[in-house]
């Protein structure tokens, strides 16, 4: 079926022609290309279990999404690669249902990590509710101006005043203002996403 | 298992990573000698030198826990 000498003549002839790629398509194939690596470089590095191997797998998925970075500047700037902006309606749709999601998920925190401990959940509120109206504390005073990735370490931080808290008769009184501040520090990270 | 050796699922990873290595060199080379636009040119010429290292990089990992086996 496939070995029909007579009607494939013109399709031979054709194979033994010179064919190349236009530009567009040979970058957009490379650019693939080196899309899918980054993919499996990134799942090698998810399963290795030996470090250098991690690392070595690490080292060439930066090198990879680099090389893709550049591959798709120089595209851009060829106007082989156009990218079409998100329209305001469609941001706008995305931030409200997001919003929504957002504060479920700082009731589903407030639920269960508002108090710090069992029983401390009426009184986990009252914090939360000054900080929308007072200043920030110093604690948490950069948490207005510092992107979303950047919170943890003040949480930490946190924790790390936990661990300093002094001896057994001051414990019960520390975990009471300290589990507050984990409670707002949580908190005034979710509420970010609500403004 | 010592330590220092390396699974048969990181091994079919190291080869899955060198056969990508190596492809994506021989379409660099491909695009360096085929296209026309120079930046394109230059950039394919430069990509598939260092790729080709990171080949090297690889088969360096393979050598290295050879040992091992």
């Amino acid at each position: 079926m496939y070995n029909q000498p007579t009607s494939n003549m013109g399709q031979q002839q054709m194979g033994q022609q010179h064919v190349s790629l236009p530009d567009k398509d040979m970058a957009n194939l490379v650019l693939s290309e080196l899309k899918r690596m980054a993919r499996e470089y990134t799942t090698a590095c998810l399963e290795a279990a030996n470090p250098t191997v991690h690392q070595n797998f690490n080292q060439l998925l930066q090198k990879t999404l680099a090389d893709q970075a550049q591959l798709f500047q120089i595209m851009s700037q060829q106007g082989m690669y156009n990218v079409t902006p998100a329209s305001m309606q469609e941001i706008q749709k995305e931030q409200q249902k997001f919003n929504q999601c957002g504060y479920e998920t700082q009731q589903f925190m407030q639920q269960y990590l508002g108090g710090g401990q069992s029983g401390m959940m009426a009184t986990s509120t009252q914090p939360y509710q000054q900080s929308t109206q007072m200043p920030m504390t110093s604690n948490y005073g950069a948490m207005g101006t510092m992107p979303p990735g950047a919170a943890s370490p003040t949480t930490s931080s946190s924790s790390a005043n936990i661990n300093q808290s002094g001896t057994p008769q001051m414990r019960s009184g520390t975990q009471m203002s300290t589990s507050s501040q984990m409670s707002t520090s949580t908190q005034d990270q979710a509420k970010k996403y609500l403004i | 298992m010592h330590t220092g050796s390396i699974s048969t699922k990181e091994l079919s990873y190291i080869c899955d990573s060198l056969k990508n290595e190596e492809t994506i060199v021989k379409l660099c080379v491909h695009g360096a000698v085929e296209c026309q636009n120079p930046q394109l040119k230059q950039f394919f010429n430069h990509m598939s030198h260092e790729r080709f290292q990171d080949f090297g990089q690889l088969m360096n990992v393979l050598d290295h826990h050879s040992q091992y086996s």
